[in-house]
């Protein structure tokens, strides 16, 4: 199954205006490990033939790409109040 | 009326502990949660230890959400498609005072801040709290991202786990890196109590915790676990971030393999996943205890670094609801000499050591090191699952003596007897 099947399964409550992760992508140039794209656990990090291209929408809200990110791209906030990922069972 | 006692950010374990001790003490507290519900961003393993929660609310199991009594516990090394394991069974830990107890958060949590709010306490879900507002560089209050959403209080409790961004801005000097944290991927399956109950040799409302290292992990530092709820399975990995990184394996594909697992397979099959999470745990060690307070703000739980984890298993929830005792008797303590300075509130790692939090993490302080060793997590699972194969496995030829086997099972490891005498040195300064 993949994990986008699997998020079927996790309740969002979307906020369609405004993402609460952005990533300036100019910096990814430069970054020759690109951790971002192993350790997201729910792919919204993504190469592409124009670079990495980064998508909120499976967004769980860990952290790990703020943590892991060595070049300061990630500009990384909770979503607002009430929006975002919701657990169910937890 | 936008004046309080405390503000407390966050309403997980750490956060509502300390609203109920205060608002039971009379003060007027307000609980800030950036979810639609208290639960909704929260996830763990989940075993909740009962100590702690019980002497708040006695017989707290007669009316939380709890799931099963954890009677069974399980540790196993596992190779590609071996295991060896310690199984521990104990008939006192299904009778009060139980030892532990399966957990699901969204249950739990919101079942916890209804005991805050019967106490008094002021829960408002769906806010985030965006900064502080500072009266000469004392913390004097929040502002929320509410309109006209300015609170103010004597005092404010950063209890908002572990990427605590308020911690950060207020007290916390050093961001957390990849080697201070570990990843937890999970899912949810439902399965049918009976069928869990045959799975994992249990009768009635009976629990069992199962963790893993080894191949739970493919030899990354951090370890596999299963838990059994009343009719679902909590089971996921816990990967260190430093090394996750490094190894190019993505966290959803060894999760999907430790499912496949020759001997984890046959416990899950009939599992129907209902939920996939994924959340940070707090690794460091113990931050410098200066770095928990200043004036006008404490931290408090995970964002406070109160985690202790050895290796596959994690405590955090009991510490959380300790140290929210600790922020909760401090605040109590300052408000009667009217002293929320830094000065005032610098009891706190006292009362922290004294309600067990910090007396733990320093006596494990050695813990996080020794557990980095790549070799417990790769070469010693194999190394048992080795030996117990040539202890059970008839074959032709001479029987070998036990000196023999540990010989043959070590080779091709780069284990050397220096290396397992000085592991063995580390760990019990580590763990003991
Ligand atoms: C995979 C995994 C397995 C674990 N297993 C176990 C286990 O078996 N047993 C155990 O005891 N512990 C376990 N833990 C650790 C345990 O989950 C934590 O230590 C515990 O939840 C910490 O509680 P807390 O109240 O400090 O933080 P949290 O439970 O994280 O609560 C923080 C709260 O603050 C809210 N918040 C954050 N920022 C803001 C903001 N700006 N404004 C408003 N609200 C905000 C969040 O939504 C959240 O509700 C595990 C953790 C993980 C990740
Ligand atoms: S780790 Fe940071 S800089 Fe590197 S590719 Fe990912 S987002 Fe870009
Ligand atoms: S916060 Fe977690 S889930 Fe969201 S993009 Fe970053 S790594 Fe992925």
């Amino acid at each position: 199954m993949s994990i986008n099947d699997k998020l079927l399964r996790t309740r969002f409550v979307v906020d369609s205006g405004t993402p609460h992760i952005s990533v300036d992508t100019a910096l990814c140039e430069g970054c020759s490990e690109k951790p971002c794209l192993i350790a997201c656990p729910v792919e919204c990090y993504q190469e592409q033939s124009n670079g990495v291209v980064f998508s909120w929408e499976n967004c769980v809200e860990c952290g790990t790409c703020r943590i892991v990110c060595p070049r300061g791209a990630v500009n990384w906030n909770y979503p607002r109040g009430g929006f975002g990922v919701c657990f169910r069972y937890g | 009326m936008n004046r309080f006692d405390a503000i407390i950010i966050g309403a997980g374990p750490a956060g509502l502990t300390t609203a109920l001790v205060l608002a039971q003490a009379g003060k007027e507290v307000v609980v800030l949660e950036r979810g639609e519900y208290p639960g909704s961003k929260n996830m763990f393993g989940g075993v909740l230890y009962s100590k702690g929660l019980h002497e708040l609310i006695p017989h707290f199991w007669d009316k939380a959400p709890v799931e099963r009594p954890v009677a069974r516990w399980v540790i196993s090394a596992l190779d590609k498609e071996a295991s060896f394991s310690l199984d521990y069974k104990n008939a006192r830990y299904t009778e009060a005072p139980y030892n532990a107890f399966t957990v699901l958060r969204s249950k739990f949590d919101s079942w916890y801040a209804r005991q805050a709010e019967a106490a008094g306490a002021t829960l408002l879900t769906e806010t985030i709290v965006e900064d502080f507002i500072y009266d000469q560089q004392r913390v004097v209050g929040v502002k929320t991202g509410r309109e006209d959403g300015e609170l103010y209080a004597d005092v404010v409790v950063a209890a908002d786990g572990v990427n605590s961004l308020a911690a950060r801005k207020g007290v916390i000097k050093k961001d957390l890196s990849p080697d201070d944290v570990s990843l937890g991927v999970k899912e949810i399956l439902a399965m049918p109590a009976e069928s869990i109950n045959r799975a994992f040799s249990l009768t009635g409302n009976e629990g069992a915790a199962y963790t893993f290292v080894g191949a739970a992990t493919q030899g990354i530092p951090g370890g596999g676990f299963i838990y059994t709820n009343k009719d679902k399975l909590s089971i996921g990995i816990v990967v260190k971030l430093s090394s996750l990184s490094k190894t190019g394996r993505r966290p959803e594909d060894l999760l999907e393999d430790f499912k496949q697992h020759p001997m984890i397979w046959p416990l899950i099959k009939e599992g129907e996943i209902r939920e996939y999470l994924a959340h940070l745990i707090p690794e460091g060690g113990q931050t410098s205890s200066k770095s928990l307070y200043k004036g006008g703000l404490l931290a408090t739980g995970d964002a406070g670094g109160f985690t202790l984890s050895t290796g596959f298993r994690v405590e955090g929830a009991n510490l959380a609801i300790m140290s929210g005792m600790a922020a909760a008797e401090t605040i109590k303590r300052s408000s009667r000499s009217r002293d929320f300075s830094e000065k005032g509130l610098s009891i706190y790692p006292d009362l922290l050591r004294q309600y067990g939090v910090l007396a733990d993490m320093e006596k494990f302080r050695h813990a996080p090191n020794f557990l980095k060793n790549p070799r417990l997590y790769q070469s010693y699972p194999e190394l048992v699952c080795q030996i117990s194969n040539a202890l059970f496995s008839v074959e032709p030829g001479p029987k070998k003596g036990i000196g023999e086997m540990v010989k043959e099972a070590r080779k091709g490891k780069q284990l050397s007897r220096f290396e397992i005498i000085k592991d063995i040195y580390a760990g019990w300064r580590g763990l003991a």
